[in-house]
């Protein structure tokens, strides 16, 4: 095996063929470390290489791809991310999600850069790895636990304490095979897009446990790395809320920009917010600090209610997305029961976004007579009936019942389903890309770009987009559609290069230090211009391999509900579909593709993508 | 002529005369102002007499906004202008406006 010379990666790729119960180890070589870079870039190489067109998602040759960056493990903050990729079911297309905690940074220690699973176990299994050495062991006596209670159970039978080993796994959804279903673990981080879980479900893997570990990574310039890091820190701390609120910290300012998903998009009006948002969590529940591996950042945190029903109940503090999935989606406005909601979807496996899509559209169909208690199994699904709704989440994930079994499908299957009026109240983007929890008709960057990625979630944007922060002139109206779309395709790349890294966005919320960190652990020199490189090239790939997938680009818009226009709030009147075939044909060609979405031959040649060419001729 | 100010910036207390802050994340207040009024005038204004302003929203040598801010405008609840760096010599006041300050990344 040849050893990688470049410092920041272990240069090995632990390979696991479930159906013939193999365990392999392969060499990452040069040439892969500096097209490829990490994380979701050695994801869109192995995927595309291995995954032929015709696989589907739940087929044993699918690949189950979990890899780290060259920045995992190093010291920077929270840099123990890692990136699963996958061909996802939402879609049934490529997707890429990222979960945070301490798993990415203890796979380096333990000796590899990342995991491919292939093949199908015959029983279910979890795979053990320590000390460089990989097992795979029986699960059967785990089947149907949830994911803290797998945690509990490994941690107990392996003689481990809390941060000696990390734990990803899946809960009922995953084995039940929602389409939703999530990889959950480190209590409470989730890598949640594009049924990510459901995937693991099929190949009969409940779980992944890897030992802390105890190799170091080898780092170009330690002084370099360390006067960067301190750098990103003072920039984060100082970035936006996160560092004393939380995610939730920008909940009521998301209200204000008229963002805040409320009732299955039917007002915009949530008055309570401010008793919602996370300082009020903050002040008014008892926290106390549960940070990701070195986080001095330190976002999460660990939550006892101390108001309303739900006094006691103790969880781990919910994020933007959960506090808007449980809170204004479902019309639910008590605080404790967020907290509550949010460690039972965790616990069951499933991805909060979609959860709250496909909980809202059920509770307005139960509101307008479509759902009756026949449907519903006797369940009242009014707004805010938070006990019902817990109980539907497991019927969700186990698929019980009928409404659980249509529901687990996602919401824009169930609502094709049940067509007629009842098509057009469902939120998705046409390809069956879940969109994350806010009310994108006030956020029009993430809408159009939840329309035409190709990881299945945010590829381009992040929170909107901040063009300042690498040093391109700054957003003046994010409702026009020509801004909107040009910069949706100027800004494409750098998320994705962040998403080769293994860091957390949160933590590291500057694109360019990231790069200054990036180039002190590898020892190159690369600029901004390199990294949109390598991002583009990702998104390319990836393109491609939707392309050849099955993909539609007639498919690449909102579905009715979500493209529809305010009839309240701050965003009211405001339309993102009144140009949107303009928008779409200005984005293709500006990203270098053709009128049918198809990247150029020359736009594949510069991203150093030349034998796809080929592999396009012969599509429409 | 009347408009309002609502500041998302954990200021809280520290404000002071003339603010209201039901939390530390927001403090509001409502000013009159003459016709003509621009988003610049007003936030120079207030950060004359509001010092932590001065420090954290409106630099007044620069006589600009610090980056990393969302600032917009709204109009009977309705968003009418929204600028990260404002046009601030461009944007006259109405009445009734209200002006909202972010922060940028703003969360999720």
């Amino acid at each position: 095996m040849v050893n990688l010379s470049v410092s920041g990666y272990t240069g090995k790729i632990l390979r696991v063929d479930l159906s013939k119960k193999r365990i392999w180890v392969e060499a990452i070589d040069e040439k892969t470390a500096q097209k490829w870079v990490g994380g979701v870039g050695f994801g869109a190489k192995y995927l595309y290489a291995e995954v032929p067109p015709g696989t589907q998602w739940s087929d044993p040759g699918n690949r189950l791809i979990w890899t780290t960056g060259p920045l995992s493990g190093t010291g920077v903050m929270g840099a123990a991310t890692f990136n699963v990729c996958t061909k996802g079911p939402m879609t049934n297309l490529a997707g890429s999600s990222q979960a945070n905690g301490f798993f990415g940074a203890y796979l380096k220690f333990s000796g590899f850069d990342g995991i491919i699973f292939e093949g199908r176990s015959a029983n279910l299994v979890y795979l053990w790895i320590k000390e460089g050495k990989a097992e795979i062991r029986d699960a059967n006596h785990l089947s149907g636990k949830d994911v803290w209670e797998v945690e509990d159970q490994l941690r107990k039978e392996l003689g481990v304490r809390e941060r000696d080993v990390s734990i990803f796994g899946i809960g009922p959804a995953g084995e039940n095979r929602a389409y939703f279903a999530a990889i959950v673990g480190d209590r409470g981080h989730v890598a949640a897009h594009n049924g990510v879980g459901a995937v693991m479900g099929a190949k009969n893997l409940k779980a992944v446990v890897v030992d802390k570990g105890k190799r170091n990574i080898a780092i170009h310039d330690p002084e370099r790395l360390k006067e960067k890091i301190k750098e990103l820190f003072e920039f984060a701390k100082n970035f936006g809320v996160f560092y004393k609120w939380g995610t939730g910290g920008g909940f009521s300012t998301i209200y204000s920009l008229g963002s805040l998903p409320v009732k299955n998009y039917t007002t915009n009006i949530y008055p309570e917010h401010e008793k919602m948002n996370g300082q009020y969590m903050r002040e008014h529940f008892k926290t106390r600090p549960a940070p990701c591996f070195l986080c001095g950042i330190s976002h999460i945190r660990e939550v006892t209610v101390t108001e309303g029903p739900y006094t006691g109940f103790v969880g781990e503090e919910p994020e933007y997305e959960q506090l808007a999935a449980w809170g204004p989606q479902i019309g639910n406005t008590d605080l404790g029961a967020v907290v509550m909601l949010t460690k039972e979807v965790d616990k069951l496996g499933l991805d909060c976004n979609e959860s709250g899509w496909v909980v809202g559209w059920a509770m307005e169909c139960f509101e307008k007579g479509i759902f009756t208690k026949k449907e519903t199994d006797g369940l009242e699904l009014t707004w805010g009936n938070v006990e019902a709704v817990r109980t539907l989440l497991n019927r969700i994930a186990r698929r019980e019942g009928y409404l659980g079994n249509l529901l687990a499908n996602g919401v824009m299957r169930a609502s094709q389903k049940i067509g007629g009026k009842a098509a057009d109240w469902a939120i998705y983007a046409g390809k069956g890309v879940t969109p994350r929890g806010h009310d994108h008709r006030g956020r029009w960057s993430e809408l159009f770009d939840g329309c035409v990625t190709n990881t299945s979630t945010i590829e381009s944007s992040s929170g909107g987009y901040h063009p300042q922060l690498v040093d391109m002139p700054p957003v003046t109206d994010p409702f026009s559609h020509e801004e909107v779309s040009t910069l949706n395709a100027n800004f494409n790349g750098i998320r994705q290069f962040d998403d080769c890294m293994g860091t957390c966005r949160l933590a590291s919320s500057s694109p360019k230090l990231v790069l200054e960190c990036f180039n002190a652990v590898t020892g190159r020199n690369w600029t901004l211009k390199d990294a949109f490189t390598v991002g583009k090239r990702i998104v390319n790939q990836l393109r491609v391999f939707n392309l050849r997938h099955g993909l539609k680009i007639e498919e690449e818009r909102p579905s009715t509900r979500y493209g529809s226009i305010p009839i309240d709030g701050p965003t009211q009147g405001k339309n993102i579909m009144e140009k949107w075939p303009w928008m779409v044909e200005n984005y293709y060609r500006l990203m270098g593709w053709d009128a049918n979405g198809k990247p150029l031959p020359e736009t594949l040649e510069k991203l150093d993508l030349i034998d796809l060419i080929e592999d396009l001729r012969g599509l429409r | 002529m009347h408009v309002k100010v609502e500041l998302w910036m954990s200021m809280g207390k520290a404000l002071g005369e003339g603010f209201q802050s039901p939390s530390e994340m927001v403090s509001r207040i409502g000013m009159s102002v003459e016709e003509g009024t621009t988003l610049k005038k007003l936030f120079d204004r207030l950060a004359e007499k509001y010092p932590p302003i001065a420090g954290k929203i409106f630099d007044r040598k620069k006589e600009d906004f610090y980056p990393n801010l969302t600032v917009l405008v709204t109009s009977e609840g309705r968003i009418q202008s929204f600028l990260d760096i404002p046009d601030i010599n461009g944007r006259i006041l109405k009445d009734g406006d209200q002006i909202k300050v972010l922060p940028l990344y703003a969360g999720g």
